[in-house]
């Protein structure tokens, strides 16, 4: 077995290992609080999710919640984004957007979450709450990557006359792309939790969160551990499968290095 | 047209780096800038790079671009040696191939800069400066850390593909200048 396949499988079982720990950990607290209430057991939980994901509403709640939450997550990463380089260009739209980014990142979700249902239909609630979580993050992120770009290759740009696409996709989008890959990480993480906040407290038909509500309202325990369980394997799928897309167009349109991660951090083999 | 420098000045906050400074290099000529550290060489390309304005004083450039080799290499750590020549240059494969192979770079011409040793960095620099079209050639220190006899080499390479090409090479070293078979030499 090469040393690569052995470092693997060490990862792989000291991951297992840590994972069992803790199912055992919260089986010891079930059998201690001993209250199906408060707590439920592991095992009761797959069996839901087991019994929850042969139906068809399963896959239309889960797909409804992932779409909703994938929708925000795009606009507010490409409208963060854009908002990035037009601050980074122009001083005045700089100037023009900071307070309204302060005010995103000061003002607590559940007051955006009430202004919304008062403003939007219930549908589309989520959507524009994980938009707005996403949008700064994103920003901030991009706006301090693009300030970071090597001044110093865009004069060995400037001598060799690159233009300007050869800038951006040669210098800019490479330099850039660490930050936004890290800004994209964590905005997933903060999407997923605020859209289905929205969608437990707007009752958003078709979701998760509707389901989490009902779980609370007729204290189904099971139900509300095995749709949280839901909400953390989408969540961590969706963001696997971004890291994955992000690497393969990095390293086809040569924007990282072929033997690195999208991150820009290079992979020994 | 040669390539002229009348009566620079240039100044960074109170520290005067250039005064009066003046030189002409006709086309194809090669000079030489001599002069301790921090008396003002690199400055002096970037001026003639268009990098840096003067504060007074005039620079005639001839018809054509200029190409470069920094003192700090300037490389592309995302792009793969080959690749760092044709985006900077624009140059064919073949062109980018043939440049690397003078510099000794052949086999390593997918590798990447990062991992390239301080002289690697260097000759992929200078490959790319030959690769580029230029009329002009701007040289910083570009044969520094160069074990002597693959600096011999280089420098017989450089020597070849830059036969009608105006060099201006900034060097600490006077034997530099003699093998580049530079003309004139201007001390800073």
């Amino acid at each position: 077995m090469s040393a690569d396949r052995l470092a693997g499988l060490k990862k792989f079982t000291i991951k297992a290992a840590v994972a069992a720990l803790w199912l055992v950990l919260w089986q010891l607290v079930c059998f201690f609080v001993d209250m199906e209430l408060l707590v439920v057991s592991p095992l009761t939980v797959l069996k839901r999710l087991t019994q929850l994901a042969a139906t068809a509403d399963f896959w239309k709640y889960s797909l409804g919640s992932l779409g909703r939450i994938t929708e925000g997550f795009l606009l507010g990463s490409a409208t963060g984004a854009v908002l990035a380089m037009l601050c980074h260009k122009s001083a005045f739209a700089r100037e023009f957007f900071s307070p309204a980014i302060t005010l995103i990142k000061s003002t607590p979700v559940a007051s955006f979450i009430i202004l919304a249902l008062v403003w939007l239909t219930g549908q589309r609630v989520p959507v524009f709450i994980s938009f707005l979580m996403v949008l700064p993050v994103v920003y901030g992120n991009v706006f301090q990557g693009i300030r970071e770009v090597d001044p110093k290759l865009i004069e060995m740009a400037k001598v060799y006359g690159m233009n300007r696409q050869k800038r951006v996709t040669k210098i800019y989008i490479p330099s850039v792309l660490p930050y936004l890959m890290a800004a994209c990480r964590t905005a997933l993480g903060l999407s997923w939790k605020a859209g289905v906040a929205a969608e437990v407290i707007g009752v958003t038909k078709d979701s998760i969160g509707r389901q989490l509500y009902y779980s609370k309202i007729y204290l189904e325990t099971a139900d509300l551990f095995a749709w949280t369980a839901v909400v953390i394997i989408m969540s961590v799928a969706l963001e696997k499968f971004f890291v994955w897309a992000m690497e393969t167009t990095g390293k086809k349109f040569r924007l990282v290095r072929r033997d690195s991660n999208a991150a820009g951090v290079k992979q020994y083999q | 047209m040669p390539l002229v420098l009348s009566n620079i000045n240039k100044s960074f906050g109170e520290k005067t780096v250039l005064s009066g400074f003046s030189m002409e290099a006709a086309e194809g000529e090669r000079v030489c800038i001599l002069g301790p550290s921090g008396g003002g060489k690199t400055t002096l390309l970037n001026l003639i790079a268009g990098l840096l304005p003067p504060d007074s004083g005039e620079i005639r450039l001839p018809e054509g671009k200029i190409s470069y080799v920094f003192q700090e290499y300037r490389l592309l750590p995302w792009l793969t040696a080959e690749e760092n020549i044709i985006a900077a240059a624009g140059c064919t494969k073949e062109l980018a191939r043939e440049m690397l192979a003078a510099m000794e770079l052949g086999k390593e011409r997918k590798g990447y800069p990062d991992d390239f040793s301080g002289g690697m960095k260097q000759r992929l620099s200078i490959a790319r400066a030959l690769a580029f079209d230029s009329s002009v050639i701007l040289m910083d220190e570009p044969f520094k850390g160069l074990d002597p006899e693959l600096r011999e080499r280089v420098i017989l390479r450089v020597n070849e593909y830059c036969k009608d090409r105006t060099v201006i090479l900034v060097t600490h070293d006077r034997a530099e200048a003699d093998m580049m078979k530079c003309t004139k030499i201007y001390e800073l």
